[in-house]
């Protein structure tokens, strides 16, 4: 299945996915040292997002956000790449900055959790 | 959104990496909003300055991008502390280390050493009709309801990167079709000068988003309409208002929804914004004071306990005789400041953003009270 969106930022990966239904708000919700949902609120509840296809409504919460997304990339917590279906500034520039490719406008629906997903940003979609 | 055949040059790199990352994050929000091309901005008031806000995540990407240059004129909004008095405040020397670190990037990349949420008490006005892009919530407001510039509320990322680019997306308070009056406050009282925080604070709860109005102000100050803005985007986000012979571009629907303002439920707001009653300190300055209210503050002062003013340095050096209760702190202000671990409990304030913040960032307790009862106040 293939899922079309717009590409925020470009690149190519394969990773296994991590499905928050949940708006994600990047200060307070993530462990920016660790890389874990600390949220417990969030039935991803502990789960690591590093090295994750980590997929999410949109993010939500203070701007600083954008710098946790940069500081989960400096200590190699991050995830390998962020897919939204909403547009929404904090996550965009995070991604942005932190080099991580990016896609939105995904119907998330359709991705199931933990499910290997390739994601080619540059051309805005996702293979399942 | 359209770039330009040099903005695309720069998105591809030809000014380096980070550049081309600024460039991105200007393309980026202005596809999100529905920018149609970039616009050039006369200055950039940058936030997420403060330590306390921005941590080691601030710290460790305001480092990595300090060899960029902004080409545009930049100020910083408040730090967590006073750059040179910090040890005054009770700050601790690795917060200060890292403190000065944020600092030294954002000079290094040639930001003023400037910081406050006011930098038009400190010589930056910019022009009637211009664009900016500032990121304070209150000098934002302040630009476009009473100077009648434009800008849009600008995060730290966002304000940096068209500081480095000297542009900003075209979308929202850069439209005049988007500069219009939506909802109608009614105001039929005479109002004090705390009136306007609690006010600001009221229309920023009710607002829903929308652009307010507010009829009945036949007269206001600048400090009156700095309270009244700082309130309102603290509560509601409000990034405009309009008051008739004010403003300098009224403009408003046909028939605005009306909401009337009662006396009462001003009063409320004082209630709800006050938590304790013995204050550990009194603290004026938010947003920062100008120099003539902090010389009527020192004329006025008549309470036993102790007042920290923030306030611009150009105002601080202007200052001369203090008398021993009063401190004056510049550069920073109690709402960026780590209150909370300076041994501050309850802290006294006339300001409902410095009292609304200190509750939900800092996490200590408040009492709202009108400044002359707080310079009043001589009860032990």
């Amino acid at each position: 299945m293939i899922l079309k969106g717009k590409s925020i930022v470009p690149g190519k990966v394969k990773a296994r996915s991590l499905v928050s239904t949940t708006p994600i708000s990047f200060l307070g919700d993530v462990d920016p040292d660790k890389g874990t949902i600390v949220d417990k609120q969030n039935a991803l509840y502990g789960q690591s997002i590093a090295g994750k296809v980590f997929v999410f409504p949109l993010g939500k919460g203070s701007t600083v956000g954008s710098y946790v997304i940069y500081q989960l990339k400096k200590n190699q917590k991050a995830p390998i790449a962020l897919i939204n279906a909403e547009a929404e500034a904090i996550v965009a520039v995070g991604a942005i900055i932190s080099d991580i490719p990016m896609v939105q406008g995904i119907d998330i629906d359709k991705i199931p959790n933990n499910k290997e997903v390739y994601v080619n940003a540059s051309e805005g979609y996702l293979k399942l | 959104m359209f770039l330009t055949k040099q903005e695309e040059k720069i998105l591809d790199g030809e000014l380096g990496p980070i550049k081309a990352k600024a460039m991105r994050i200007l393309a980026t929000l202005g596809d999100i909003f529905d920018a149609d091309k970039l616009i050039p901005i006369d200055s950039v008031q940058v936030s997420g300055v403060s330590y306390k806000t921005i941590g080691d995540a601030g710290l460790s990407f305001l480092e990595d991008w300090s060899h960029a240059k902004v080409v545009v004129e930049t100020r910083m909004n408040p730090a967590g502390m006073d750059l040179i008095n910090w040890k005054e405040m009770g700050i601790s020397e690795d917060f200060a280390n890292k403190q000065l670190r944020i600092i030294d990037a954002l000079t290094s990349m040639g930001i003023q050493k400037s910081c406050t949420c006011t930098p038009y008490h400190a010589g930056l006005i910019p022009a009637k009709g211009s664009h900016i892009a500032w990121s304070e919530s209150s000098a934002v407001v302040f630009a476009n309801s009473i100077l009648g510039a434009m800008t849009n509320r600008e995060g730290g990322p966002s304000a940096l990167s068209a500081a480095l680019i000297g542009k900003t997306p075209n979308y929202g308070m850069h439209l005049e079709r988007n500069r219009v009056g939506e909802i109608l406050f009614e105001v039929d009282f005479d109002l004090t000068d705390f009136d306007f925080s609690l006010l600001g604070y009221y229309i920023g709860k009710y607002a829903q988003n929308k652009i307010p109005i507010i009829s009945g102000i036949k007269k206001a100050n600048q400090i009156q309409l700095k309270s009244l803005g700082a309130g309102a985007a603290a509560s509601g986000g409000i990034p405009l208002f309009m008051i008739k012979n004010i403003t300098p571009e009224f403009r408003i629907i046909e028939k605005p929804e009306r909401i009337h303002v009662d006396h009462e439920e001003l009063i409320s707001i004082q209630e709800d914004l006050t938590n304790c009653d013995r204050p550990n300190i009194i603290s004026f300055g938010c947003p920062h004071c100008s120099l003539e209210e902090i010389e009527e503050i020192i004329q006025k002062n008549k309470t036993n306990k102790e007042i920290w003013i923030c306030t611009t340095k150009q105002a601080k050096e202007k200052i001369k005789a203090v008398p021993s209760n009063i401190k004056i702190f510049s550069d920073t202000c109690m709402v960026v400041a780590p209150v909370e671990k300076l041994g501050i409990e309850c802290l006294a304030t006339d300001s409902t953003k410095s009292a609304h913040y200190s509750q939900t960032l800092s996490q200590i307790k408040t009492i709202l009270k009108p400044r002359e009862e707080l310079l009043n106040d001589i009860k032990g």
